[in-house]
Order: C-alpha cells, then sequence, then structure tokens
C-alpha cells in the first residue's frame, strides 16, 4: 500500500515522485494521509494539540500548515498572521510540540 | 395599584404591547434566518458531496482516490471547518480532505448504497461539533460495484456564530424600532386624548362665564358627552329659575301683608299701645328688608355669557331719575361718562348698581355728586363720589353686610350696598371705596368686554 498520498489535487503530478516516497527525504512534505498514521502510530502529535501549544505562544490566525521530515525529524512548520499584521513562520516539533523557532521574531 | 392616568395607562399598555411583538418578531426572525443558514449549509454541502462522489476513481496502483476533490482552499488548510470524507467498502478504505489532517469522521460504515441523503452531528477534530451531510452510493461497475459513503462536513460553530450575529445586529435593531414605535404610540395618545383637554378648557369656560354651553365640534366619541353636560347645565338653569322666580312670588305675596300689619302698628300707636306697636314694627321693617332684598336679587338677571351694558348710557339713564328725586333735585350732578364704554354684565343689573350707589350718594352729599367711568386695564370703573361725611375706613367691609345703617336717622333699608354687593359677586366685579380729600368715593370695578 503507497502511504503517500501528498495531495488528492495533484494526484497525477505526485505520480512520479511516488516511488521516492516510502523512506522520505530530508525536507520532503508529509502529506495528511501519513500524518494520520504517524499520529495513529503515536510518532507525532495531533495537529490540534500541537495549535493549541503554538497559540500559547504566538497567537494569531493560522494560515498554512506543512509537516515535513527534515533529517529524519518530523516537523510542522506553521505560518501565522499576528494581530500585528505580520505574518510569522513557527517551526514546531511533531513529536513534542517544542517550538524549535520562531521566524523574524525579535 | 392601577394608574389613574389614562395618558399612562395607555401608553404603558402600548409599550408592552410593542415590547412583545418585537420580542416574538425576533425569535421569529432568528429562527427563520437560523432555517434559512442550514438550507444554505445543506445546498453547499450536497455541492461538494455530488463533486466529492463524481471525483471517485481508482488511481495507478489500483488504490481508491477522489481525483477531483473541491476546489475550496478550506478542504486543504488542516482543522479549517470544511471537510469531506469517502469510505468504500469493503475494507473501509478511506479517503479524507487534506483539512481533516491527521483526524477521521467518525461515521456509521456504508451499509447498502441506496443513494440516500442523511443528515447527522458527529464530534470533529479539535473538539469541534460536526454538521454533516452523507450520502450512501454504489460506485459503477469500472470501480467495483462497491457500496461507499461520502460525507461532507462544516464545523457547527460557523453556523451558530453566524445566527449569533444575526441576531447581535437583530436585537439593537428592533430595540431601536421599538423607541420608535414607544414614541409614536405617545404622541398617539396625546393627540387622541386631546378632545378630553379641549372639553375640560371649554368647561372652564363655561365656569367662568365665557361661554354659555360646550356646544358641537367635539369628535364623535366626545360629543355625546359635552352634550350630555350641556343638557345638565340646562336642567340646572331652569330649575335655578324656578327657584328664582318662587322667591320673588314669595316676596311679592309678603308686601301687601306686611305693609297692611304697618299701618295696624300705625293704628295700635294712636291707641296708646306704643310699646306693642314697635316692637311690630322693628320686626315688620326687618321683614320688609328681607322681602326687598329677596325681590332684588330676584331681578338680577341671571349671568349670561354674552351680556353687555353701555356704561354711559345707563349711567346717564340713572342720573337723569335722580336729578328728579325730592333729594337729587337739590343736589348738583356732575359727570364724566365716555362715550363706547362697554361691561360685561346686564344693562338692568348695572342699572340697579348705580341707582343705588347714586341714591346712596344722594342721601349723604352736601351739595355735589359725581358719577365717572373710566378705563382701567381689562375693567371699567364707575365711581360715584359725593361731598358728604363719607365712611370711616375701619367700616368700609361693614356696610356692605345685609341691613347695616352707619345712619340709624333718614330714610332707606340699610340694602342699597348689599345689593350693589351682590351684584358685583354675581358679574364678577368689585367694589372700592376711597376717601380724597373732601370727597367720598365708591367704585364698581367692572370686567371690560
Amino acid at each position: 500500500m503507497i502511504t503517500s498520498i501528498l495531495d488528492c489535487r495533484f494526484w497525477l503530478s505526485v505520480v512520479a515522485s511516488l516511488a521516492a516516497a516510502a523512506p522520505a527525504l530530508a525536507g520532503d512534505d508529509v502529506g495528511h494521509q501519513e500524518a494520520r498514521r504517524l499520529v495513529q502510530e503515536g510518532r507525532i502529535l495531533p495537529l490540534a494539540k500541537i495549535l493549541e501549544r503554538v497559540g500559547a505562544t504566538v497567537p494569531g490566525k493560522v494560515l498554512k500548515v506543512e509537516l515535513e521530515l527534515e533529517d529524519g525529524v518530523y516537523v510542522y512548520e506553521i505560518e501565522i498572521l499576528r494581530p500585528n499584521g505580520r505574518v510569522q513562520e513557527v517551526e514546531v516539533s511533531a513529536r513534542s510540540g517544542g517550538i524549535l523557532a520562531i521566524e523574524d521574531d525579535d | 395599584m392601577r394608574s389613574r392616568s389614562l395618558r399612562l395607562r395607555l401608553l404603558l399598555g402600548a409599550a408592552a404591547f410593542i415590547l412583545t411583538a418585537l420580542a416574538l418578531a425576533a425569535i421569529g426572525l432568528t429562527f427563520l434566518f437560523q432555517n434559512h443558514m442550514e438550507r444554505w449549509v445543506d445546498a453547499e454541502l450536497n455541492a461538494y458531496l455530488d463533486q466529492v462522489i463524481a471525483g471517485i476513481d481508482k488511481g495507478p496502483g489500483g488504490n481508491f482516490a477522489v481525483t477531483a476533490p473541491p476546489a475550496d482552499p478550506r478542504f486543504d488548510q488542516p482543522l479549517s471547518g470544511r471537510y469531506w470524507q469517502v469510505t468504500v467498502e469493503p475494507g473501509g478504505t478511506v479517503l479524507r480532505s487534506r483539512s481533516l489532517w491527521d483526524t477521521e469522521i467518525p461515521v456509521p460504515r456504508a451499509v447498502d448504497g441506496d443513494g440516500g441523503l442523511r443528515k447527522d452531528r458527529v464530534p470533529g477534530p479539535n473538539g469541534t461539533t460536526l454538521y454533516l451531510l452523507r450520502r450512501d452510493v454504489r460506485l459503477p461497475a469500472r470501480l467495483g460495484g462497491h457500496a461507499a459513503q461520502a460525507v461532507a462536513g462544516i464545523d457547527a460553530a460557523e453556523v451558530s456564530a453566524a445566527v449569533r450575529r444575526f441576531a447581535s445586529v437583530l436585537v439593537p435593531f428592533l430595540l431601536v424600532l421599538s423607541g420608535l414605535l414607544i414614541l409614536a404610540a405617545w404622541v398617539q395618545v396625546r393627540i387622541g386624548l386631546r378632545p378630553l383637554a379641549a372639553i375640560q378648557g371649554t368647561l372652564g369656560e363655561v365656569a367662568s362665564g365665557k361661554r354659555a354651553r360646550l356646544g358641537g365640534g367635539f369628535p364623535d366619541e366626545v360629543q355625546p358627552l359635552a352634550t350630555e353636560i350641556d343638557q345638565l347645565l340646562d336642567g340646572r338653569d331652569r330649575e335655578v329659575e324656578r327657584g328664582r322666580s318662587q322667591a320673588a312670588d314669595l316676596a311679592h305675596g309678603l308686601k301687601t301683608p306686611l305693609q297692611v300689619l304697618l299701618s295696624d302698628a300705625e293704628q295700635l300707636k294712636r291707641k296708646g299701645e306704643t310699646e306693642v306697636a314697635a316692637e311690630i314694627e322693628t320686626i315688620v321693617t326687618a321683614l320688609q328688608r328681607h322681602t326687598e332684598r329677596q325681590l332684588s336679587r330676584a331681578r338680577m338677571a341671571s349671568y349670561a355669557a354674552n351680556a353687555s351694558a353701555d356704561i354711559g348710557a345707563v349711567a346717564e339713564q340713572v342720573i337723569r331719575v335722580m336729578k328728579r328725586t325730592p333729594e337729587g333735585r337739590l343736589l348738583a350732578w356732575s359727570e364724566e361718562l365716555p362715550a363706547g364704554m362697554t361691561a360685561r354684565i346686564d344693562p338692568n343689573d348695572l342699572s340697579e348698581a348705580i341707582g343705588n350707589l347714586s341714591e346712596n350718594a344722594a342721601r349723604h352729599a352736601r351739595s355735589e355728586v359725581s358719577v365717572t367711568a373710566y378705563r382701567e386695564g381689562a375693567s371699567v370703573v364707575v365711581a360715584v363720589a359725593d361731598d358728604g361725611p363719607g365712611i370711616p375706613m375701619e367700616r368700609w367691609d361693614e356696610v356692605l353686610d345685609r341691613g347695616t345703617r352707619l345712619d340709624s336717622a333718614g330714610a332707606g333699608t340699610g340694602l342699597g350696598l348689599a345689593i350693589v354687593k351682590d351684584i358685583a359677586e354675581a358679574w364678577g366685579a368689585e367694589i372700592a371705596f376711597g376717601n380724597a380729600g373732601q370727597r367720598f368715593e365708591i367704585r364698581l370695578v367692572l370686567p371690560a368686554r
């Protein structure tokens, strides 16, 4: 069973990369089917929990959520629109929920 | 406790009704909006469902997939609140929108693929409640003819938030509206009750004599009241008239017997019964005074709002008569009566009042009497002055009482000034006294016309 259905809309375009999907490369996007499997296996935290933790530190509106595998570590990249109008990207450890980096934070 | 104000009662009733009606309107409109909202959401979700079902296909690996999911970006944004999900039997392959991310919508497994459309509320991701439509279908033979179930859902909080927003706009609007309606009710009550104030004002005019009757011209609802009051006034006038004529009849009836009694007393005196005669005389004189006064009262015209008397004409006539009396013939009469001066009084009553004042002046004058009239503000003053001894200031009130005589000698019943006082009271006039040098003056202050 192929597990890396990245995005249904781009089914045809991702066909080519399917072969390389099984062991995801560094910096590769992880799709939602994979994310569900990872949560079920207990390897990462549910997104709701991640967003709750991020919201406590960096409040704002979530614009974009991506899960990436960087050097064997699952990292959520979350783009947040802050109340002051700035758009910030926050990197969160998908495993622990700890914030790894807040981009462009003074 | 019930309010005694009709206006307040009407206003409170209107306000209670308006507020109740608008509260019901608020509830009804919110319910309608919610209904409309749900129907709109149903249509949206139905369209998504159609698209998802049409998109079910097999990928190159032979696995099921939705090849052309709905294009709404919210289906891509994790936990956005818009979701779709497909379950294909057998085996229960689950295809989900990206927005579901690591969660799955818990729905009953597809059973028969009967094409039925169902509505559900189920717990969604992140503690939300999902409102969803689900449809059971059977896939085309090309895909194996399996039963499948497609669901499309929306965060129920979105719908209730929209309803809340609607209500939060609606309520202030309805409050303003109810304020305007209550204001309108207030204006209506004011205008509606105005005829009552009008009838009160007119009744006041009747009481003060500016007007004889309420008459017509009131709204249909108030006119019967005015008519009833007018009929009551008519009845009262008839009663007064009857009482007056009875009193006059009585006084007339007494006059001759009293005269006879007086001459009887005269005879008694001649027979030497002076003591009894004097007593009878005193009593008869008192009785005569009373009948005289009663007659003068009965003669007095009943108060009429439209009465009018030309002071110059009346006073000249009185003076002409006075000059011919035994007392008046010996005096010098002067008069100062501008033409065209009228007062609100019956001419006969005015004549009697000026006559009594003149008689009084003539009786006490040494050599001259003057009658003058002049205007003073809204009043007309008739002043009768003589060069007699006058009345001391401390006794001015006393002389207006019936039967008071300051001079024990001479003719007169002591009723003259009391009758003037009666007339003055009946016509809203006043009596004033004045000592001016060698002259004593009594003024009759009448309302001008």
